[in-house]
């Protein structure tokens, strides 16, 4: 029992030093949405002015050093929300995530070209006595760093709850333009925070560091393995219950130091590895899923996404630059050849990131974990005597299942938190997997020992043979990229872009958006799994340290840079690789050395960042065509062939039962034992004031809200169970009061992603042979309907609002739904362009025989189009019945239209 | 023997992740190398900035003996009688004997530069002394930054440099790849640091069993001193992890038991832990495989804590000023190495710490300096002894190699015993060394370390799974 609390009392005070390193990520995030991966650097930024230069080279005493060091590192902070994070201010996040990497490596390396990266110890300053209570020692130094770490975390509690400035800053992340209505600068705010965060960040530095030691990574390694843990139990807002995340990690792994060999005991094993910090990491990734959501709720704000690419394959130019690369790949020497595969084993890696980040919108940070799984069951295969290329089949295909286990936690969580549960597990697949020598092959080996690598009888190892390795990571490389522009040009790409875009849009057109998140971890796992083989068979033993979360962090960095969304970034990032063809050029032709060369690399980093957000394929892409044009080398584009004249065919006839719908958040009903129906053929409008309830009980009916009670049923088959896609598939859709469009996709492609049909078989399929299919006859009538054929080709941000209006409208019918739910479909429309909506409305359910339930707030629109109308007011049903009846009721005059309702026009029953 | 076996193998598994722990990793190095293809004809600059990355071995070094090393005022009295000569400076007119060092310069796991630093500075001292016989000698350095590429680059880089043979080069990464690449490439490794795919080098000459030797034979100094309950707090890592398994087969049988093994993870922020948890096992001492960081921050808990401890680790892993800091503290930790600590009062250490220290380098200053670079002077001082010995001109690395495998007993005066480069060890690590090891106390009132006993790699092992059998 003494033990026991012994290291309960070590592991406060270790997890209070993580909590303070947490405590300005959190600030940081709640002031700009932005989690900093550089707060370790400027943490080592503020250690390394205050203890080397200022204290050690300049003599100065240390409380005077520590001071100006963190002003020092604050004001750096500053300087980059100022000069990079203000330009970023438009950029998709994961830009601006990105760009706190290029920090991360720019701060690193300016602190290693300075004072080296050689480790140094630091005195301690504090008073470290050792007081003994009854056995449990505890230092003194430790009680000063539990006291300020509550401190910190009690005062940003009480200055972002109770100021009007914290207030303010909470505000800020979520929503600038209210913000700014209130006469505050968001950008202010963020460069306050920034500052105020990289002060922190050097604040538990120089705490830490006499008990760290100095190194240019151990502060990094800090942050990012268990601060932005502790973070996310914290939810990035909450300061106390960060503060608690941080010293649950802190007491797990240091009691799991204490009982590491009864674990294993326990366990029969013979080693357990990663002990210290999975098993806490694990709790909190349990605690973040069962917390999360399958759907965002409505309040989720949609960040702009990177560009995306055509996946469109310039065949004769693949050719010719495949006959240049394969040209100058025979002239160079065998560093350069090296070079070479380092570069396209990147690329490969980049199209992972370019599936599962670009298309899919799931930020993983993971990658390289899945890439060492890969290289250990196929590395295991070799050694244990399978053929070399059944082995690579093998590291494939059996890395999909950890790769959709990754995917798991992509189901509840989304943006940041999936970003660091990613990260997270990518940690601890490395820690207990690569750092056990008991699963990497007989230990005598000490890695998986494969020896020279022949592929289909042919010696390609890659240190007799670089070229030849070359050729086969090349090969690798320009098969994958097929692939991956395959997908981007397929239905599967569809799905997968609308769920990045929208997934609740996606899901109200049927699209599973948990196959899809499923389907994008798999295959990016794959491919990350070839990368990892690339990686592992160029030695002969094959050591797992490279499979680490920094260079998956760095590779999504890569992709970034490259261009997310496009197929070429593989291309274009590729060479970045450390010890690629940039590597060769910084060194043979710039004889860029001595951290010189990482200096650059960071500075350009930024600079591409501010620059082309979209990434370097998108120029290229984009001077590209316009040079292509210059030249003329252009055709002229085809006459897009007329749609045929196709009319509308009615819809498979079914009613929807809503009987007794409630829906309660906490303690606040919502919706109220709300009971009607709508049947084929028949408008029911339902109106109520703001808050009533309508737009909840649309969320409910479609799956989007899960109902405290009632019975939904279509067709007299009770459908409660199903989720959205499933209800959307059984001709159930709806419209979205805010769009909801795939601003990426043009409005073609929003058309065929609510009517593409999705085979199990596709999803492979698509990756060899991707579908064309033509439009489907309800698709074409929809166009038809909403007059969209000369809007086909132009993406949504192009159209007028009413003619956007008109495309979600036309992408939820043009399924052939039978039922149809449309929320505020004449918000923003004049009033001509309402009564052409009327009209259209009508024809849906005339013409189609859709059931329509229409929420608007216009009455006349409501009164002249429906059949019925069910009138809500706080939740609760007032009143139903025809248009008339509805007009005349006192209440619903009362509640709602008010006394001139009696001149609005009514439908004709 | 199924037990035996996984023991073995767990033995085995001993790589060059020990490197980190007992080859030393955390110096401070604040001046910078001069290009990495030395001007080793002339005193090394103190402060000069040029990278230390891959060689350009086109720039033939420059006479210019007025720089030359100081002669210590006992060598002085006679070099010769040190093992020592001094023949006048080296002849910058006839051909170079070339050789190359490869090993991680900077990194986060270690930190190997003053290696090719002191190998340098030692090919200026023995330049003003004679070189060759008579030919300078050209350094060629490589950093291979723990990246298994720039591992496999530096092979390539050495090779096509034109290097006889590779001195006292320590492979971090790929290490399977890069003895198969010197080995294709006819280079001999003379008195590398082995790591784990070393061991069957047999192109390879070490004259000890490198780091994982040198975590090996920690607990010995324990045991020498009465300790049996032994913690092991080292590198987290998978080779590492295999340590605590090896303890117990190869000293079992003396009595020792391992009561802990402690990982330490990357970003550990109180080392108190691990003194606190070995104590709690039972443990009396604790062996410490692991980086100069990580140790010094064990050490210093240990002394906050005042805890009724014995420490062993290496010379690799820890200066003298390391050390001293811990005041009487100290007296507590035993450190190993195949060759006597920079702190030893040995004349032939006077003279070794002389011809690194007028380099300016601060990890090159005798308080500061650690056992490995003291091996690159070591290394290059036994290579000139069988070339001498043979009176060779032809610095090709096939003449170089066949020299080095013929080399009878090398005398190493006070270094160590007279050492035979080939050396193929009964057991399953037939390219281990020599394996003289002496441990090294702190003596607080004298600042000086002092020999508190030794012992022999292969004897120690003998009998056990790894070792041959016993004489």
């Amino acid at each position: 029992m003494k033990n026991f609390i012994q290291f309960m009392v070590i592991g406060l005070g270790v997890g209070a030093s993580y909590a303070l390193f947490a405590q300005g990520a959190v600030l940081i995030y709640r002031g700009s949405g932005l989690v900093n991966f550089a707060q370790g650097a400027l943490g080592t930024l503020t250690a390394y002015l205050a203890f080397v230069e200022l204290k050690v080279k300049h003599d100065w005493p240390t409380l005077p050093a520590l001071l100006v060091g963190i002003a020092a590192t604050a004001a750096v902070a500053l300087l980059f929300q100022s000069v990079v994070l203000r330009r970023l201010r438009r950029a998709a996040a994961i830009v601006r995530v990105i760009s706190t990497i290029g920090l991360l490596g720019l701060v690193q390396a300016i602190v290693e070209k300075r004072y080296g990266a050689a480790n140094q110890a630091v005195d301690q300053y504090l008073p470290h006595r050792v007081f003994d209570l009854n056995g449990v020692k505890i230092g003194e130094e430790r009680l000063y760093i539990v006291a300020i770490s509550i401190l910190v975390t009690v005062a940003l509690w009480a200055w972002t709850k109770y100021t009007r400035i914290g207030l303010a800053i909470n505000a800020s992340a979520q929503n600038e333009r209210a913000v700014q209505t209130l006469g505050w600068s968001p950008d202010r705010l963020s460069a306050l925070t920034w500052g105020l965060g990289g002060g922190l960040a050097g604040f538990a530095a120089v705490l830490a560091a006499p008990l760290t030691g100095l190194s240019t990574t151990t502060f990094t390694i800090v942050v990012t393995v268990a601060g932005l843990a502790a973070a996310l139990l914290g939810g990035f807002h909450s300061f106390p219950m960060t503060f608690a995340g941080g010293l649950l990690i802190g007491v797990g792994e240091t009691l799991a130091t204490l009982y590491k060999g009864d674990i294993q005991d326990f366990l029969h094993q013979s080693q357990i590895t990663g002990l210290p910090k999975a098993p806490a990491f694990l709790v909190i990734l349990i605690v973040l899923v069962v917390r999360g959501r399958g759907l965002p709720l409505r309040s989720h704000i949609a960040d702009r996404l990177p560009k995306l690419g055509t996946g469109r394959i310039n065949t004769r130019g693949l050719v010719v630059a495949l006959v240049i690369v394969l040209f100058i790949l025979r002239t160079v020497g065998n560093s350069w050849a090296q070079a070479s595969y380092v570069s396209f084993t990147a690329g490969v890696m980049i199209l992972s990131i370019v599936v599962v980040t670009g298309f899919a919108g799931q930020i993983s940070l993971g990658q390289w974990a899945l890439a060492g799984i890969g290289a250990l069951i196929a590395g295991r295969a070799v050694h244990a005597g399978w053929p070399v290329e059944l082995s690579i089949v093998l590291g494939i295909v059996g890395t999909v299942p950890v790769g959709i286990l990754f995917a798991l936690p992509a189901l509840r969580t989304r943006g940041v938190n999936l970003a660091v549960v990613t990260l997270g597990l990518g940690y601890t697949v490395s820690e207990v997997v690569f750092a056990n020598p008991n699963y990497l092959g007989p230990p005598v080996d000490g890695g998986t020992k494969i020896g020279r690598i022949k592929l289909f009888g042919i010696e390609v190892d890659a240190f007799e043979h670089p070229h030849r390795w070359a050729i086969v990571c090349l090969v690798s490389l320009v098969l994958v990229g097929l692939v991956v522009a395959n997908l981007r040009r397929s239905p599967t790409g569809r799905r997968l872009i609308a769920v990045r875009t929208n997934e609740r849009a996606a899901a109200s057109l049927g699209i599973n958006v948990f196959s899809v998140k499923l389907y994008s971890f798999a295959l990016a796992s794959a491919i990350a799994a070839l990368a990892g083989i690339l990686v592992a068979f160029k030695s002969q033993n094959i050591q797992y340290g490279v499979f680490n979360v920094f260079e998956s962090i760095n590779s999504v960095g890569f992709a970034v840079i490259g261009g997310l969304g496009y197929v070429l970034a593989g291309a274009f990032a590729a060479p970045n690789a450390i010890g690629g063809l940039g590597t060769r050029v910084t060194e043979d032709w710039l004889h860029l050395e001595n951290k010189w060369d990482l200096i650059l690399g960071a500075a350009i980093v930024l600079i591409i960042l501010i620059v082309q957000q979209d990434g370097v394929a998108a120029t290229a892409t984009e001077h590209s065509q316009s040079l292509r044009k210059k030249l003329r080398l252009v055709s002229k584009q085809p006459t897009r062939a007329m749609l045929p004249d196709v009319k509308a065919e009615p819809v498979p006839r079914k009613s929807l039962g809503v009987t007794g719908l409630t829906v309660r958040f906490g303690g606040v009903t919502a919706v109220d034992d709300v009971t009607f129906e709508v049947g084929p053929g028949e408008v029911v409008g339902l109106i109520g004031p703001n808050g009533a309830g309508k737009t909840t009980i649309i969320d409910a009916v479609t799956g989007f809200v899960r109902p405290s009670g009632g019975r939904l049923q279509m067709d007299g088959v009770e459908i409660n169970a199903w989720n959205a896609s499933k209800r959307a598939r059984s001709g159930l859709r709806r419209s979205f009061q805010s769009l909801e469009l795939f601003e990426d996709l043009d409005v073609e492609a929003n058309i065929r992603a609510g009517a593409d049909s999705n085979g199990a078989l596709s999803w492979l399929t698509d990756l060899i042979w991707p579908r064309s299919e033509p439009l489907t006859s309800e698709a074409v009538a929809a166009i038809n309907e909403f007059s969209l054929q000369n809007d086909l080709e132009r993406l949504p941000p192009e159209l007028p609002y009413g003619r956007r209006r008109l495309v979600g409208i036309a992408r939820a019918v043009a399924a052939g739904p039978s039922i149809i739910m449309l929320d505020e479909p004449a918000a923003g429309l004049d009033e001509s362009e309402s009564r052409e909506l009327a009209h259209l409305i009508r024809r849906l359910a005339t013409d189609w025989g859709m059931g329509v339930l229409l929420v608007e707030h216009d009455v006349g629109l409501v009164m002249s189009t429906c059949d019925r109308i069910v009138v809500i007011d706080f939740g609760r049903v007032i009143a139903s019945g025809t248009p008339r009846e509805i007009r005349d009721n006192p209440a619903v005059r009362a509640a709602y239209l008010g006394q001139d309702a009696a001149d609005v026009e009514v439908h004709h029953e | 023997m199924v037990r035996n076996r996984s023991v073995l193998g767990l033995a085995l598994a001993c790589t060059l992740a020990f490197a980190a722990a007992a080859c030393g990793s955390d110096e401070n190095t604040s001046a910078e190398t001069t290009a990495a293809a030395a001007d080793t004809t002339a005193a090394p600059a103190a402060d000069t900035t040029a990278a230390p990355a891959a060689a350009d071995t086109t720039a033939a070094p420059e006479a210019d003996t007025t720089s030359a090393p100081a002669v210590t005022e006992a060598a002085g009295a006679g070099l010769e009688a040190i093992g020592l000569w001094d023949d006048g400076p080296c002849d910058a007119s006839k051909d170079e004997l070339t050789v190359g060092l490869q090993t991680v310069f900077a990194s986060g796991v270690l930190t190997l530069q003053d290696q090719a630093q002191a190998l340098e500075a030692s090919a200026v001292a023995f330049n003003a002394r004679g070189g060759a016989n008579g030919h300078c000698i050209k350094v060629v350095t490589c950093d291979d930054g723990a990246d298994p590429n720039k591992a496999v680059e530096c092979v390539r880089t050495l090779d096509e440099a034109g290097v006889a043979a590779t001195i006292n080069d320590t492979t971090s990464v790929a290490g399977a790849d890069v003895s198969a690449g010197y080995a294709a490439a006819g280079i001999p490794r003379f008195a590398i640091s082995p790591g784990q795919d070393d061991y069957p080098d047999l192109n390879s000459y070490p004259f000890s069993a490198g780091g994982t030797g040198t975590s090996l034979m920690m607990p010995q100094a324990l045991l020498d001193q009465g300790v049996k309950k032994i913690a092991v707090v080292r590198v987290d890592v998978p080779a590492a992890a295999a340590l605590s398994g090896f303890v117990g087969a190869v000293f079992g049988d003396n009595g020792a038991e391992v009561v802990a093994d402690l990982p330490v993870p990357a970003g550990t922020t109180d080392y108190s832990q691990f003194i606190l948890a070995a104590q709690a096992a039972g443990a009396e001492g604790m062996i410490l495989p692991i980086g100069g960081q990580e140790g010094i921050q064990v050490l210093r808990a240990g002394a906050q804590l005042d805890a009724d401890l014995l420490y062993s680790s290496s010379l690799g892993t820890f200066p003298v000023s390391d050390i001293e800091s811990l005041g009487d503290y100290a007296s507590r930790v035993y450190l190993n190495g195949a060759i006597p600590p920079a702190g030893a009062d040995l004349p032939i250490i006077d003279q070794l710490a002389a011809d690194l220290e007028v380099t300016g380098i601060e990890a090159l200053q005798r308080p500061n300096m650690k056992e490995s670079p003291m091996r690159s002077w070591v290394g290059l001082y036994a290579l000139l002894q069988i070339l001498r010995a043979d009176g060779t001109e032809d610095f090709s690395r096939e003449n170089v190699k066949a020299l080095i495998e013929a080399s009878g007993p090398i005398p190493m005066g006070e270094l160590m015993p007279d050492w035979t480069p080939k050396q193929d060890n009964a057991g399953i690590w037939p390219r281990s060394g020599a394996g003289p090891y002496a441990f090294w106390a702190y003596d607080p009132p004298s600042k000086a370390f002092v020999k508190a006993s030794e012992a022999n790699w292969n004897v120690v092992i003998c009998g056990s799974a790894v070792g041959g059998p016993c004489a």
